[in-house]
């Protein structure tokens, strides 16, 4: 980037695309949710049974990717959470239920979030992830829940279907595969209980 | 019949009207708060002075150009001031020349100034 690239995104970061003197200006709460509804949407899809909640071991970038779509279709300023292991050895760690050890460990883990209206009126970005929380959550809550205080908490858009830490993105796959991994997800959490 | 809850002289329906004047002076106030934050954007990155009169002067130029928009308006002004136009009392050239181009949109001219700057057209 060239000195004057940066200058001009630093205009456009810094001033907004609308007429100058418009009297009346977007309402910064655009696609956002109150408390209430954040939570109304995570209860939603809780109780979603097509989508395996109960294998925390793999598929959050499914369940991410298809929650992001539904919110983005009502209108919802929806973008994701990403947090990366700071190494092999220093796996994400999640206690659960869902997994006969009593935990799952990730290299990396991805859910979606939601802009959450405040009482100043402000917006917080809060995380929707059924699979490990009770609620609607903040990033650095989400971050803390897999254990490893090191790890690279990352925010963007919804765009990614799959991200490394490094930025690369996989391409996005249609419906049918979506919907294939789930089920290879939800044969794998009968697996992951089958006796011996 | 009930009225229409839109209809004028239903109770409420005046105080809920922005006035001409009022949109005037909402417009107003959105004009020299963007003036400020140019000043502000530029001081932060300047050597010399920031006149509000010289900057006034540039959005006013801006907006005859057909600029709309603050990212537009700011984009142009900035790089207006930093060769100082607005102390010349006109654009150099290469400023004038882009802006005055039929076939792009506002936007994509005050763009072509960045990397009309970028390529060098302002040391020409």
């Amino acid at each position: 980037m060239s000195f004057f690239d940066d200058l001009w995104k630093a205009i456009k970061d810094a001033f907004s695309p609308t007429p100058a003197t418009a009297p009346v200006q977007p309402c910064p709460c655009k696609g956002a949710l109150t408390p209430a509804q954040a939570q109304a949407w995570f209860d939603k899809f809780k109780a979603r049974s097509d989508i395996p909640w109960n294998y925390p071991n793999d598929c959050c970038y499914n369940r991410a990717h298809v929650m992001a779509g539904e919110l983005k279709a009502a209108g919802v300023d929806v973008g994701k959470a990403w947090n990366y292991a700071p190494s092999n050895d220093k796996a994400l760690k999640v206690s659960t239920p869902d997994d006969p050890k009593g935990y799952v460990e990730w290299g990396y883990h991805v859910a979606p979030t939601v802009p959450v209206i405040q009482p100043d009126g402000s917006t917080q970005p809060m995380v929707l992830d059924p699979s490990i929380a009770k609620g609607p959550i903040t990033p650095e809550q989400w971050k803390a829940m897999q254990s490893q205080p090191t790890s690279d908490l990352v925010l963007t858009n919804a765009a990614p279907y799959y991200r490394t830490e490094d930025g690369r993105v996989a391409p996005t796959p249609g419906d049918a595969e979506v919907e294939d991994i789930f089920d290879q997800h939800r044969q794998a959490r009968a697996a992951n209980w089958a006796s011996p | 019949m009930p009225r229409a809850r839109s209809e004028p002289g239903w109770p409420g329906f005046d105080a809920m009207q922005i006035s001409p004047r009022q949109m005037d002076a909402l417009a107003r106030a959105r004009r020299a708060g963007l003036l400020e934050r140019i000043r502000a954007f530029i001081g932060q990155r300047a050597q010399r002075p920031v006149h509000d009169d010289e900057l006034a002067a540039l959005c006013r130029r801006g907006e005859r150009y057909g600029l709309v928009t603050e990212q537009e308006i700011a984009g142009y002004v900035v790089i207006a001031w930093a060769v100082e136009a607005g102390r010349a009392g006109q654009d150099p050239p290469w400023i004038a020349r882009i802006m005055n181009d039929p076939h792009r949109v506002a936007s994509d001219r005050v763009a072509a100034l960045y990397k009309a700057a970028d390529a060098g057209a302002d040391r020409q």
